[in-house]
């Protein structure tokens, strides 16, 4: 499973692999929730190179998402090409985690956001 | 109309070779695009369920019958497993932690049936993945793991 963290300005960056689904959707979820929970809860989720995506997928984004919250951060998830945006529209993902074009959009998100707090 | 059958083990990349078997098949048959994408990933949540509903922990095998005519695709996914108790489908919550699923496929495919039997349970998902002026003539070359039904 190809996966990293990679530093973008002032936030991580976590590249997730071409495919997110039941066969590695637990493994991807405790991976970035160790990085929030050891690292920091502010972090770029990066879909660009996802090509797959499925329920399970958008289960362990979401209990990502509720991760860094409850730590006092936020995701956002950057990138996702039409097949997964598809998806998570479908499935209203987007109205509790936000969906950005790219990291150059999402690093000025959780830039605002942290002034705002 | 043409089918394809394709037999898999009950584990949990079993879905990812659903797509590219689905996807594969489909573009055999000159059809690929969005409305096959939006079909493959119901396929997915279809043997997902199966791969967590009827085997849990328990090895068993899931088949999967595609067929098409006329850019009208059915797939076919059975186990061996009881089915679920209700078909109901209500959609998801945003921040529900499951019940995504049932929802894509109601959503994606053209229509979604059941049937539950002495064999087990079958889900049988049609999409139409081409414009109804577009046919297929072309006979596919056989491929995959499976047998002929």
């Amino acid at each position: 499973m190809i996966f990293s963290f990679e530093q973008h300005d002032e936030f991580v960056v976590a590249r997730l692999p071409s495919s997110l689904s039941l066969a590695n959707a637990a493994a991807v979820r405790s991976q970035l929730e160790r990085h929030i929970q050891d690292e920091s809860a502010e972090l770029i989720v990066d879909l660009s190179g996802v090509e797959f995506i499925d329920s399970s997928g958008l289960a362990a984004l979401l209990s990502t998402c509720r991760a860094a919250r409850s730590w006092g951060g936020d995701i956002v998830l950057a990138g996702p090409l039409p097949r997964v945006q598809a998806l998570i529209e479908l499935t209203r993902l987007d109205d509790v985690v936000d969906v950005v074009a790219d990291i150059t959009e999402a690093s000025s998100r959780l830039a605002s956001r942290r002034e705002a707090a | 109309m043409f089918h394809e059958l394709l037999l898999i083990g009950a584990a949990p990349e079993a879905g990812h070779e659903a797509v590219r078997w689905v996807e594969g098949s489909c573009s055999r048959f000159g059809l690929r695009g969005p409305a096959v994408e939006q079909l493959s990933a119901c396929v997915v949540e279809a043997v997902n369920n199966a791969i967590e509903h009827a085997y849990g922990t328990i090895a068993g095998d899931i088949q999967l019958t595609l067929s098409a005519d006329r850019g009208l695709v059915t797939v076919v996914v059975a186990d061996r497993g009881p089915g679920p108790r209700d078909h109901e489908v209500l959609p998801p919550e945003p921040d529900a932690p499951r019940g995504r699923g049932r929802w894509i496929m109601r959503e994606w495919c053209d229509s979604v049936e059941h049937e539950r039997g002495t064999f087990g349970f079958r889900t049988i998902l049609t999409k139409q993945c081409a414009s109804q002026a577009a046919t297929h003539t072309a006979k596919p070359a056989r491929t995959g793991s499976g047998r002929p039904s």
